[in-house]
């Protein structure tokens, strides 16, 4: 008897789930980006863009339902702005799916060292999630309503996970503010102009350059073109086109780097320092508006001269901005020094900036061309005019 | 003799590798960067070095006084004033030390389960902690045996997922500011390795004996080990950041991202600590009940589980206000209590047995 009574209380004890931390599904807001704005110096606007499930099981919703709402409040910091945010909406926020953080120029240029504070520290935030800088205000972002993805965060999320152009999430993020060169790179983002005629919000956000942080405040920001050099210098350079010139040759070539590789190799010679960046890439054929065949040693020599001066021109760039214009290390050349010499580096540690600035940077690159493509001469050229050699 | 069971020496590699290794699953990697840096992969080598001494120092008492665990060699040693004296504040260490492990538990525990009571956490774990305790060493030995692989796939897993993030590079200046760093980083992980003492209370029920030294030197190093792997792999995902972030390891299992839907891996880094602390507490708790046992000369230790589990969940609180608190007595406090009592204090005994030339006098017969 006192057995089975003993069995049934178990059973009883094992029906009971815990009650305290139980969350069902549909009483969370999942968050799918955040955008932070500017408001004054003492107060920060915080938006939300949360995703509504309903919208999924609609079935003929159809594409004027919008798929998230978007709230916003003010508050002096994240969290607080954040706590008005949830008088707003009737389910707990949930950030573990929010992959998207935008943070608003003007709020970038005063400064996001304690906007980062609150997403590093909650146990929700993913450090996967992608960090951005809009150009303009940052919650506009979030209103927008995509036609080929189900909302703006998914649009912003897949164009860094395709790793065009340079993607940094919270924990690089944490990273960049944690080393030693005080530099951080973050990339933009800018909302497209909508076609005349269609709704203004059937838009959607796109990535065009890159903001420059120091010391924790943006000072600058790259064009699409420049970042291009950065991303060559940082070794991220992933799935890009190199539209070149071949010299004396009217017309362009593109070639679609698949490999690349940069090394960097600091270097100290009689108290000059000096960068070696050692790059090797190679790309196959994609287009070319050229009159030559491109399939002799002698000619993809020509192209490949080519190639390495785009590169090399991009990286020029890059470099009159970053080392020359904004003094602001986010090309990692001072982890490198920091790495092979650190007692050098922490001498001029203090003044690193400016060491950075006058730094000499030689470049090598190897360019190789593989394959051609399809065809052999260039396509839709009469014959007669084509050069084989 | 109390304990009438019989593990085997692998079984007690088992037990004693989650008491090693657990602990730095959680914060390891971080309380050692903050001051070793990049160097950090030295610091479990440095205090391993402990560990390999207070396993040598328990051997050293089991030789002499085969069959008995430390509290009745300290009777046999120090006479029974003395030893019941040293006895009692021995078990206060254990109890203590065992408080400690079930808050950090509970407040890692706590940081995901915001609403449930921190009692409720702590009690739970030792609820579960006092039914192995209650079975004896055999349980608790099977439940070590069981819980292994549980405890070494994910950990694995991990690792290997997260692969394609690392950055070796994070590894240099290697020792650019000397060897200090890293020997400063190893002041806390000297605890967690002189806890391998509690083989102590193991070795007298091995059935195997003479494999025992070598699976308690193997216990060791495999925790060395992992404990240098696992500072490595945080440290090249996360570099510059690691000292500031207090649970790198559930972070690198957030990490982990293949093909847009495996992710969020903390489930897994959560069962690994979660099984870990459970054998861990287990182990202290057993410790403490078997010691409390010997010292009263009781006939049976059973009676003490729950009265001491009780005990436990309150030293989980007392003088425990805060994390900040946690960290300030994890840090310095509890290593130097652990190495006291799990280092020093038995070599003190040790050395005392020697120069007295005192052994047990009927030589037990090795069984198994």
């Amino acid at each position: 008897m006192k057995k089975r009574l003993a069995l049934v209380l178990w059973l009883c004890c094992a029906c009971l789930g815990g009650c305290w931390d139980r969350v069902e599904i549909n009483d969370v807001a999942l968050v799918t980006a955040v955008a932070m704005d500017f408001v004054s110096d003492r107060a920060v606007e915080l938006s939300v863009q949360v995703f509504v499930p309903r919208s999924l099981s609609g079935g003929d919703g159809g594409a004027n339902e919008a798929m998230t709402l978007i709230r916003s409040a003010e508050g002096v910091n994240i969290a607080d702005a954040m706590s008005k945010v949830q008088l707003k909406i009737p389910r707990k926020v949930f950030w573990g799916h929010c992959k998207v953080y935008i943070y608003g120029q003007e709020l970038a240029r005063h400064g996001l060292e304690e906007y980062i504070d609150y997403y590093a520290r909650h146990p929700e935030p993913r450090n996967r999630a992608f960090m951005y800088v809009s150009k303009g205000k940052a919650s506009e972002l979030l209103k927008i309503m995509p036609p080929l993805e189900r909302y703006s965060a998914e649009v912003v999320r897949k164009l860094s996970e395709l790793e065009v152009g340079l993607a940094v999430t919270l924990l690089d993020l944490q990273k960049m503010f944690a080393n030693p060169t005080n530099a951080a790179a973050l990339p933009m983002i800018d909302m497209m102009k909508p076609p005349k005629k269609e709704r203004p919000q059937a838009t959607n956000p796109y990535l065009f350059g890159t903001a420059v942080f120091k010391n924790g405040k943006m000072i600058g920001a790259l064009s699409d073109r420049t970042t291009q050099g950065v991303l060559w210098l940082r070794d991220e350079v992933s799935s890009t086109t190199v539209t070149i010139k071949i010299k004396d040759e009217r017309g362009f070539v593109s070639l679609n780097p698949i490999r690349e590789k940069t090394k960097l190799t600091p270097l100290i010679e009689n108290g000059k320092w000096k960068m070696l960046v050692d790059i090797e890439t190679e790309g196959d054929i994609v287009q070319n508006g050229t009159k030559l065949t491109l399939n002799t040693p002698e000619q993809i020599a020509r192209a490949e001269e080519g190639m390495r001066e785009d590169i090399q021109t991009r990286i020029r760039l890059a470099l009159s901005q970053v080392q020359k214009e904004f003094k602001a290390d986010i090309v990692n050349f001072g982890r490198e020094f920091h790495r092979k010499y650190p007692k050098e580096f922490a001498a001029v540690r203090e003044n690193w900036d400016q060491v950075f600035s006058e730094l000499e940077v030689e470049t090598k690159i190897k360019a190789f061309i593989r394959r051609p493509g399809l065809i052999s001469v260039p396509g839709g050229l009469p014959e007669a005019e084509v050069q084989t050699n | 003799m109390l304990e009438t069971g019989k593990i085997s020496a692998l079984q007690m590699g088992m037990i004693i590798y989650p008491v090693l290794v657990s602990t730095a699953m959680l914060g390891g990697p971080n309380v050692m960067a903050q001051a070793a840096r990049n160097d950090l992969w030295l610091t479990p080598f440095w205090s391993s070095l402990i560990g390999f001494l207070s396993v040598f120092i328990a051997i050293q008492l089991h030789k002499r006084f085969p069959g008995m665990t430390i509290i009745e060699q300290g009777k046999a040693i120090a006479g029974t004033v003395p030893s019941a004296i040293m006895g009692l504040l021995y078990l206060l260490v254990l109890l203590q030390v065992s408080g400690v492990i079930v808050r950090e538990y509970a407040d890692f525990i706590a940081i995901f389960l915001k609403e449930t009571p921190l009692s409720v956490i702590s009690s739970a774990l030792i609820v579960v902690c006092a039914f192995a305790v209650k079975g004896g060493v055999e349980v608790l030995g099977r439940t070590a045996q069981v819980f292994f692989p549980m405890f070494i796939v994910p950990l694995l897993l991990m690792i290997g997922l997260v692969f394609p993030a690392l950055d070796p590079g994070n590894l240099f200046p290697v020792l650019d500011r000397g060897l200090l760093p890293s020997i400063k980083g190893a002041i806390t992980p000297l605890g967690w390795y002189s806890e391998v003492f509690l083989i102590s209370y193991l070795l007298p029920v091995l059935a195997n004996r003479p494999q025992g030294t070598k699976a308690a030197v193997w216990t060791v190093a495999g925790a060395m080990i992992t404990m240098t792997i696992v500072n490595l792999v945080t440290l090249f995902l996360m570099g510059d950041a690691l000292p500031n972030i207090l649970f790198p390891i559930m972070d690198t299992a957030r990490y982990v991202s293949i093909a847009d839907f495996f992710e969020n891996m903390e489930s897994a880094v959560m069962a690994i600590w979660v099984i870990g602390a459970f054998i861990k507490v287990s182990m202290f708790y057993y410790a403490t009940v078997l010691g409390t046992a010997q010292c009263l000369n009781l006939t049976c230790y059973q009676p003490l589980i729950w009265p001491i589990g009780f005990l436990i969940v309150l030293f989980s609180f007392w003088g425990i206000p805060s994390f900040a608190e946690l960290g300030a007595i994890t840090l310095i406090a509890i290593p130097a209590i652990l190495a006291w009592s799990f280092c020093f204090w038995p070599g003190c005994l040790l050395l005392y047995a020697i120069v007295r030339g005192k052994r047990s006098k009927a030589k037990e017969v090795p069984s198994g």
